[in-house]
């Protein structure tokens, strides 16, 4: 299931939200949560839960360990269970998420034969292995209480709102809640607020330039040149506000049943360098690997080659992270070595205004290119088209798409920026018709959402049969 | 005062979308898309388990929601406002195109010169299989019966370079599975179709070709299968009204106005004594003992024998010398069939998607002459199709 949808929106939500606030019971309302939040995860393969379960249930006992061990000062015992649990944690994502990629990169480079598991990857591993790693490190470190219920814990991993995608939440930031938490109104109110604000980022910007986007990149041929840019721009649109907007609606909702939830993006594509960059996208991922990687393996207080090796390291597993394909290696190792050219040589360019915003913006879009092609001769053939070695400049697609966009080009852009938001604040800080406002934006983005979903999955069937 | 103002209308925004579905389903607009309204599924654990029973029940969330027709057109209206297309430009939008068999393929529609015309995406794999399939069919086949191939090509391939050639070629998709066949004698119909004076060879607004276009294929077929040619002026010409096709509804959205297109054929049965006799998927059942050729209650390409059919028995009895074909084929071929039912004394229509018989069986059944297999092209890129045609045999 998915937040843009129907079942989520006429089914799901109200129902979680009436449900959950039938009782001011802690206990009921993580009972709740945790059983919407587990049937939201197996909505679509209920079989992998067995998974997230069984994740649980390991980390739940081996954290609990760790914690035994430390309060009798057992620290070699507390030690096994903190390896044990990394081990299985990384074990279970290479498993479920790595093997066939690792068979078939073995296969290929040494020539072999091995079968390639076919292994179906599960929802959100991703990100719930990452959660759970934070607690466990965590209680490891004595940054955070051992989580003795296990109803609280299951509820921390699995909760819907995060738990598909992100943000990636750390445990400490809602080890509170978990225990006790209310809603207030006015949270509920900016919760409600930044979820509607969400969808509509997702069903009207990030659809709608995935739809630019598949017209340019639908033919088996390649592109011609303007629309191999034109397409991978639109495609940068959608990645950013389909993201965002997701983070947006899991925030929003946490708002809503009473979690704090990270900030995941603050307007990436205004950034003047790629560590801006960087520290605008995804910021719960950069920041993860940034507390459990690379901090731990030395960060930067240690000999320059050191630095760059932990940098590169710090890369090709954020790209690996990202999808078990050499492509998102590539474009891990690209971003690392942009980085290191970055913090090398051109230190002072982001103070160079609109230059450095448009190198910066280049250099991501290329990363784009990258993170889109899995097939790398698709990639050096579409590389080939985009800077002018095959194909015509435009042709009546780039044209008709150009046009057929140019209204929801200007809106993404703008919508890119801090611009748009600064003037809804405006506007609502208004006196008087300021709540009017924001009141006629909520109704007006939803319903207007809710219609575009409705026949989104209309596939007519006509002459068939009749 | 916001807080609560906000939280209330957030409140009732929940309230009002499971409303939504609580009330009465829009039904009309179901009934616009040509199929059946989808039911709440059934929960059993093996539904439930194999996630069958989530993917229905989110088929039946959408499709039971009130209004659905009113915020379709809202969506469209939405839709229509992110662009604009200059004067004398065609536009090119992004839609989902199956043909009854499951597989949904993401495809293109471009809207020009008042035409909506599919755009076509070869698929050298499904490609490959279609040829496979029908080379299969040939070994299974008695080799005295000379089997044929029709491929055709759609409007677009024939429209303004500019447009056509922002497609993938359909002359060489075509070319490309013809060459792969062995012992399969392929029709040229795309030269037939390009060298065709006539400007109503295709629909405007749907994905067939009209009974003009039919009948330049049916000439090349006759002249290659060797056979008398029904003359298309022989018969009457006439209309059963006006009507909007299957791209329209697809395409909608980003139209202002369209024309509609007028659906038409020439009354083949007024010199022809036609009887016609169908069976179910079961092939054992039949129906439509006596069906009419054109079903002049239906005023779209469904006119041509109501539809797709499993099987269908046409037999000319003013025409016992002619041949016995038998026909494999998607909907194209029903504005085909009257013409070849012309020439010919009997002819077995075998639609692979729906058909539970044996092709081998009918073969020996009605004693037939030839074997035609006429698709268009788009359907060769339908990996399912493709596999569904072999396990006919």
């Amino acid at each position: 299931m998915v937040f843009s949808s129907l079942t989520f929106l006429c089914v799901f939500l109200p129902a979680v939200l009436l449900l959950y606030s039938l009782s001011k019971n802690i206990t009921y309302k993580n009972t709740v949560l945790a059983v919407f939040s587990l049937t939201f995860y197996a909505w679509g393969e209920p079989s992998l839960i067995i998974l997230l379960i069984a994740a649980t249930i390991v980390n739940y006992f081996l954290a609990f360990g760790i914690g035994a061990a430390q309060n009798r000062n057992k620290n070699a015992w507390a030690k096994v269970c903190v390896t044990l649990a990394i081990i299985f944690d990384i074990a279970m994502i290479g498993v479920f998420k790595y093997a066939a990629f690792a068979v078939s990169s073995v296969n290929g480079i040494f020539g072999f034969s091995f079968p390639i598991p076919e292994i179906g990857l599960p929802l959100g591993i991703s990100f719930y292995t990452f959660q759970i790693l934070t607690y466990v490190l965590d209680v490891y470190r004595k940054d955070t209480p051992v989580q003795k219920s296990y109803l609280k814990f299951i509820t921390f991993v699995s909760m819907f709102p995060q738990l598909i995608a992100g943000p990636i939440v750390r445990y400490q930031e809602v080890a509170e809640g978990l225990d006790d938490r209310k809603v207030t109104v006015s949270e509920f109110a900016d919760g409600a607020t930044q979820f509607v604000i969400g969808l509509g980022k997702k069903v009207f910007l990030a659809n709608f330039a995935g739809d630019a986007k598949d017209v340019l990149f639908a033919a088996s041929t390649a592109p011609t040149v303007l629309s191999a840019w034109l397409g991978i721009i639109f495609y940068s649109f959608q990645l950013y506000f389909d993201f965002s907007g997701y983070s947006d609606m899991a925030i929003g909702m946490g708002k809503m049943i009473g979690f704090k939830f990270p900030k995941n993006f603050n307007y990436p594509y205004i950034s003047r360098s790629v560590t801006e960059f960087w520290r605008r996208w995804h910021m719960t991922l950069g920041s993860f690997f940034r507390d459990y990687v690379y901090i731990p393996m030395g960060g930067n207080r240690c000999s320059k080659l050191r630095w760059v090796l932990n940098i590169m390291v710090v890369w090709a597993l954020t790209g690996l992270w990202h999808g078990a394909s050499w492509n998102f290696v590539l474009w891990g190792v690209y971003y690392g070595v942009l980085l290191l050219i970055e913090k090398l040589l051109f230190s002072k360019w982001s103070k160079v205004p609109v230059l450095s915003n448009i190198t910066t913006l280049f250099f991501v879009v290329i990363g784009w290119t990258l993170f889109y092609f899995t097939d790398f001769s698709q990639l050096t053939a579409f590389f080939g088209t985009m800077f002018g070695q095959n194909g015509p400049l435009y042709d009546i697609t780039t044209v008709s798409v150009f046009y057929g966009n140019i209204v929801l080009l200007g809106a993404l852009i703008l919508a890119s920026t801090p611009l748009p938001y600064k003037i809804f604040e405006k506007l609502i800080s208004i006196k008087g018709i300021g709540m009017i406002i924001e009141a006629v934006v909520l109704v007006g983005l939803f319903a207007a959402c809710l219609a575009t979903l409705t026949g989104a999955t209309s596939n007519p069937f006509l002459y068939f049969r009749f | 005062m916001r807080k609560y103002l906000i939280s209330i209308l957030f409140i009732a925004l929940m309230a009002v979308s499971f409303g939504l579905l609580a009330a009465p389903a829009d039904i009309a607009s179901i009934k616009e898309e040509n199929r059946e309204l989808k039911t709440m599924p059934e929960i059993t654990f093996s539904s439930v388990w194999s996630g069958e029973f989530s993917k229905n029940f989110e088929a039946f969330v959408d499709d039971n929601i009130a209004f659905r027709g009113k915020l379709m057109a809202v969506s469209d209206e939405i839709k229509s406002r992110v662009g604009y297309t200059p004067d004398n430009l065609g536009r090119i939008i992004i839609t989902t195109s199956d043909i009854g068999t499951g597989e949904a393929n993401e495809g293109r529609l471009v809207l020009y010169n008042d035409y909506i015309m599919e755009m076509f995406a070869k698929n050298e794999a499904a490609q490959d299989k279609y040829a496979e399939s029908l080379n299969t069919i040939r070994e299974a086949i008695p080799d005295d019966i000379r089997m044929y191939s029709v491929l055709v090509p759609t409007a677009l391939e024939f429209s303004a370079p500019a447009y056509s050639s922002a497609q993938d070629s359909q002359k060489e998709a075509i070319e490309y599975v013809n060459s792969k066949f062995k012992g399969i004698f392929p029709v040229d119909v795309y030269s037939a179709l390009l060298e065709s004076k006539s400007n109503t060879l295709y629909f405007k607004t749907d994905h067939h070709w009209t009974t003009d276009g039919a009948y330049v294929a049916y000439a090349k077929y006759m002249e290659m299968s060797g056979g008398p040619v029904a003359a298309q002026t022989d018969f009457t010409r006439k209309e059963n009204g006006e009507f909007y096709g299957s791209l329209y509804l697809k395409a909608k959205s980003q139209l202002t106005e369209q024309e509609q297109d007028t659906i038409f054929y020439y009354d083949i049965t007024e010199k022809n004594d036609i009887s016609i006799r169908m069976r179910a998927e079961d092939n054992v059942t039949e129906y439509g003992v006596g069906a009419p050729m054109f079903n002049t209650d239906k005023n779209n390409y469904t006119l041509f024998f109501g539809g797709d059919n499993p099987l269908m028995e046409i037999t000319n009895n003013s025409n016992p010398d002619g041949k016995t074909v038998v026909v494999i084929k998607d909907s194209y071929a029903n504005a085909f069939i009257p013409w070849l039912a012309a020439s010919s004394y009997r002819v077995i229509v075998i639609d692979p998607r729906s058909f539970g018989g044996s092709l081998t069986e009918e073969i020996e059944r009605y004693q037939a002459d030839e074997v035609l297999v006429l698709n268009y092209i788009f359907s060769a890129t339908f990996g399912d199709y493709c596999d569904t045609i072999k396990n006919i045999i």
